[in-house]
């Protein structure tokens, strides 16, 4: 695992130099959507760390094993979601403000995005507020699963209430090229490369801090504090 | 376990008639809330027909949070005597539903109408579509309220915690009862059928789910 770095620092310097460099301007948006590489990329790969969230989360209710490594996973899945959502709402905003014209509109995507990151930045409070390792573990995972399977409903609903709304803003100009769909999927791997070392080293960091403080417990204990 | 839910539920009852610690005060801010938008929004200057589903609930959503958030907080500041008894966990939870169920559909009954009032509105016309939409909303956030208030009660923060997890959660359930209630008042029927399809919806799956789910919360 700790060869990831290998891949996705070529990949980064790749999608770049593919979405910044090589691919041509767009005919409406020009430079400014260049921006869309880097927002797709995030957006995917934050729905993936959430999904893989729901899925630890399941994992650490209904294993028996290993729980504990697991429910480090769980944390560091949710961490890296959140922060790919965040950085795709706000690479979202500052696009939307120059092909839009305005920050933030009620478009289906948004709304839910937003939603999304409410959910996940409460996910992050309930563990932060639990002390005990055993229940921080499991009140979390249930919180997990409820969460998830509520989005499909969030997306739903927002779909009905913005279609009864006129739509303001439409997404046009956008077709993919081959060329664009190639930057794309360079963007999707360099970002997701990423999500996974940086998943990986939250897990492990916390399972180290785990095992220094039984180290610690145990050497104090041997001493008879 | 629905008879021992029925216990655990009397119990509550009894206590809350006893002490009145949920319903005054949720009431009193219930209503509160109908004069503090009253005052802001001055609704015999602006005609708020278009707003008022949208304050309506947001009211009845924020006064249900004092009740609901307190159902299982009691349990916790009681050190958890109640897992002592040799009932099956789902029935503490259905209980606190049934409770959460009740009181937020008194605060309800006694919110609607002062904000019909005090808004200057009127109840919306279609009044057994209306009453529908209230009680299957409140099931709806009742049942989300009571499962995030379990996981809530546990914590260092308690019902401070309660906003962040449960407000995200319900935003579904509020636009479903709010882009209903104001299908009625623009006379849409149709529209209003296919919201309180997604309330129940929401509805029946965070009734199960819970329930599946809560003996893992008790067993740490």
């Amino acid at each position: 695992m700790r060869y990831l770095r290998w891949v996705s620092v070529p990949l980064w310097i790749a999608a770049l130099y593919l979405a910044l460099i090589w691919v041509p301007d767009e005919r409406s948006l020009g430079v400014s959507y260049r921006i869309f590489y880097i927002h797709l990329g995030m957006a995917w790969t934050a729905l993936l760390a959430l999904t893989a969230n729901f899925v630890v989360s399941l994992l650490v209710l209904f294993m028996k094993r290993r729980r504990e490594t697991l429910d480090n996973y769980a944390q560091a899945t949710a961490e890296v979601g959140l922060l790919m959502t965040t950085a795709t709402l706000a690479s979202g905003m500052l696009w939307a403000k120059v092909a839009w014209g305005a920050f933030w509109t009620w478009d289906p995507r948004l709304t839910t995005t937003a939603i999304l990151w409410f959910l996940y930045a409460g996910y992050l409070l309930l563990r932060e507020a639990i002390d005990q390792p055993q229940r921080r573990m499991v009140y979390s995972a249930v919180y997990g699963l409820i969460v998830f399977i509520d989005v499909p409903i969030v997306y739903l609903s927002v779909r009905w209430w913005t279609s009864i709304h006129p739509v303001v803003f439409t997404n046009t100009g956008i077709n993919i090229t081959p060329q664009m769909l190639i930057a794309v999927i360079f963007f999707f791997f360099a970002t997701l490369f990423l999500a996974l070392d940086l998943i990986w080293l939250r897990a492990k960091q916390q399972d180290l801090r785990e095992r220094l403080e039984r180290m610690r417990e145990q050497r104090l204990g041997e001493l008879g504090y | 376990m629905i008879r021992a839910a029925g216990w655990i539920l009397w119990k509550d009852i009894t206590l809350e008639f006893r002490g009145r610690e949920l319903l005054v005060p949720a009431g009193v801010f219930g209503l509160l809330i109908a004069m503090l938008y009253g005052f802001a929004f001055d609704p015999a200057k602006n005609g708020l027909h278009g707003t008022f589903p949208g304050l309506l609930w947001l009211g009845i959503f924020f006064a249900s949070f004092l009740a609901v958030g307190r159902a299982f907080s009691v349990e916790a500041e009681a050190s958890q005597q109640l897992l002592l008894a040799p009932i099956d966990r789902g029935s503490l939870f259905l209980a606190k539903l049934a409770l959460n169920i009740l009181l937020t559909l008194v605060l309800a009954a006694v919110m609607t109408p002062a904000f019909a009032i005090l808004l200057q509105t009127g109840l919306p016309p279609e009044t057994g579509t209306f009453l529908l939409i209230e009680a299957l909303g409140l099931v709806g956030f009742s049942a989300a309220g009571t499962a995030m208030g379990a996981l809530a009660a546990q914590t260092r923060l308690r019902e401070l915690l309660l906003p962040a997890l449960l407000l995200p959660f319900t935003s579904p359930l509020l636009l479903g009862v709010v882009s209903a209630t104001k299908a009625l008042y623009g006379g849409e029927v149709a529209a209003a059928g296919n919201w309180i399809m997604l309330i129940a919806i929401f509805d029946v799956i965070f009734i199960v789910v819970p329930v599946l789910l809560f003996e893992f919360l008790t067993e740490v």
